[in-house]
């Protein structure tokens, strides 16, 4: 089975795993890290602090600005709804794109129903951002602007430093979700003016049901919380730090941090020879803007073809489709839909994202069974 | 979407895939569904002495519309007009459990089937 799906999630990296296994056990720190009165619990915070550490490192940020969370679902719901029940009395209008991540649109979406006005920006056909409209989309009412780093369907990117200019000019809050961007392409928090950046664990060699959330110190961004009962992580996120979960998150961070350029490099080539080899097969195109994405995720569509059925033909490959269903019928992407894609389209895309493990060995055999099986599927075509 | 072994047996390995060449005798053929809008599927009978001796279909390749052409051409071969005719779009659902999402590609063959039995 060829795995290349690491959009979705990914491993655990080894070295990761034994290092998050050494918390776990009577002879591990498995004590609570704020146990401040004996042994267990200095050491539990001491493996906490390093892991912040390593991630504020990543970012180029201070560790007193990252903030523990489930993952950044939860960083993302933080981010928003903490901002704008904050700093509701300065304004209550919020601006994203139609092309985010649902855990940014279905948020924005509750607390639109709370009151707040939210300006939903539609993406250039290259998935990019218009930073025209962005700016004339800003009102005196604007608190907050939430634009993704990279696309999970398309893995196209957006400009930060462009849209933190933006915000910084016109003094709006600037949120970004960076969960397919973390430990992958460089974010500098010195450079960019970027308020709060969510963070994912598990699309980095982490485990799931970890993720922080970045929020600037200087100036100070305040946040309301959601969860209260302890008042850890300076009162912004209550609950029991789970150790090894954030030794997972701050290692696997190191890793992608030291490995950052050659591992990019690697994926690169990898991303290029899929594209190159794809592009062969009559009636392929890509979506996106390619000179603008991360170099692990191709989004491609191949005309006529029923991307369901194409992952169902091909059961030794992994990989995803541009449309979910759902109870009632097949729904196209809302990502693609946005970039003015025609759902037959959509219905014909698939995501292919490969990772640490991929080997050209493995592209190879995916090119040639998508290759086989798309012209069987086409054979079928009346 | 999950789909059953029995569903996905029928969508990898389909027998009566096909067309039949142009001067085969005997042969009827119609088409249900809208491109770009709906599955399309065509069937083909080949009737002779009213009992239907060959079938093969084409169609988009939705996974539940391919195994719903397969398994109702695989059940009709041999069989009389009338007795293909039993043969409807609940029982394509019960047999091979389609999801209910996916009621749709039985209809659709089911329509065809009428089609080509009313052009015979």
């Amino acid at each position: 089975m060829i795995y290349l799906d690491y959009a979705a999630t990914t491993p655990v990296d080894p070295a990761v795993a034994e290092q998050m296994a050494a918390c776990l056990t009577l002879d591990g720190t498995f004590g609570n890290p704020a146990s401040t009165t004996h042994e267990f619990g200095w050491q539990a915070a001491k493996l906490v602090e390093t892991a912040r550490q390593q991630i504020a490192d990543l970012i180029n940020a201070d560790p007193r600005e990252i903030i523990f969370t489930s993952g950044a679902t939860e960083a993302d719901n933080l981010a928003i709804k903490g901002i704008a029940n904050f700093y509701k009395d300065r304004g209550d209008h919020i601006i994203t794109m139609r092309t985010e991540h649902h855990a940014v649109l279905d948020t924005c979406a509750f607390l639109e129903k709370q009151g707040f006005t939210i300006t939903y920006l539609n993406p250039q056909p290259d998935g990019r951002l218009n930073l025209a409209e962005l700016t004339a989309a800003i009102t005196d009412k604007t608190i907050l602007i939430s634009i993704m780093h990279v696309n999970n369907e398309t893995g196209v990117t957006q400009d930060l430093a462009a849209i933190g200019q933006i915000a910084k000019q016109h003094n709006v809050f600037f949120h970004t979700d960076a969960a397919q961007s973390i430990g992958k392409l460089v974010i500098d928090t010195q450079t960019l003016s970027v308020d709060l950046i969510s963070i994912s664990a598990h699309k980095i060699y982490a485990p799931k049901g970890i993720g922080a959330l970045y929020v600037r110190r200087k100036p100070k961004v305040r946040l309301q919380p959601l969860i209260h009962g302890g008042g850890h992580e300076q009162g912004s996120r209550s609950g029991t730090l789970p150790t090894h979960q954030i030794v997972g998150l701050g290692s696997a961070l190191a890793i992608a941090q030291q490995n950052l350029i050659a591992e990019q490099t690697k994926l690169k080539k990898l991303r290029d020879y899929l594209m190159r080899e794809l592009s062969t097969i009559p009636q392929t195109a890509f979506n996106g803007n390619q000179d603008h994405c991360v170099p692990n995720i191709l989004s491609v569509r191949f005309a006529g073809i029923d991307a369901e059925a194409l992952m169902a033909s091909c059961p030794e490959l992994a990989f995803s489709a541009g449309s979910a269903c759902t109870s009632a019928s097949i729904v196209p992407s809302h990502v693609l839909q946005a970039m003015g894609i025609s759902n037959e389209a959509a219905n014909s895309t698939v995501r292919l994202s490969m990772g640490r493990f991929t080997t050209m060995a493995e592209l190879e055999m995916a090119v040639k069974t998508i290759r086989k099986q798309v012209a069987r599927l086409r054979d079928l075509l009346p | 979407m999950f789909y059953n072994e029995k569903i996905l047996k029928l969508f990898r390995e389909p027998h009566y895939a096909g067309e039949f060449s142009a001067n085969t005798p005997h042969v009827v053929t119609a088409q249900s569904g809208n491109p770009g809008q709906t599955d399309v599927v065509q069937l083909q009978l080949q009737i002779i002495n009213n009992k239907i001796v060959a079938a093969k279909f084409k169609c988009s390749g939705s996974i539940c519309t391919v195994a719903s052409a397969e398994y109702l051409l695989g059940n009709i071969i041999n069989k009389t007009i009338i007795e293909a005719l039993s043969y409807t779009s609940q029982r394509i659902i019960a047999d091979l459990q389609l999801p209910e999402q996916r009621i749709n590609s039985a209809l659709l063959v089911e329509d065809c089937l009428q089609k080509v039995l009313k052009n015979e």
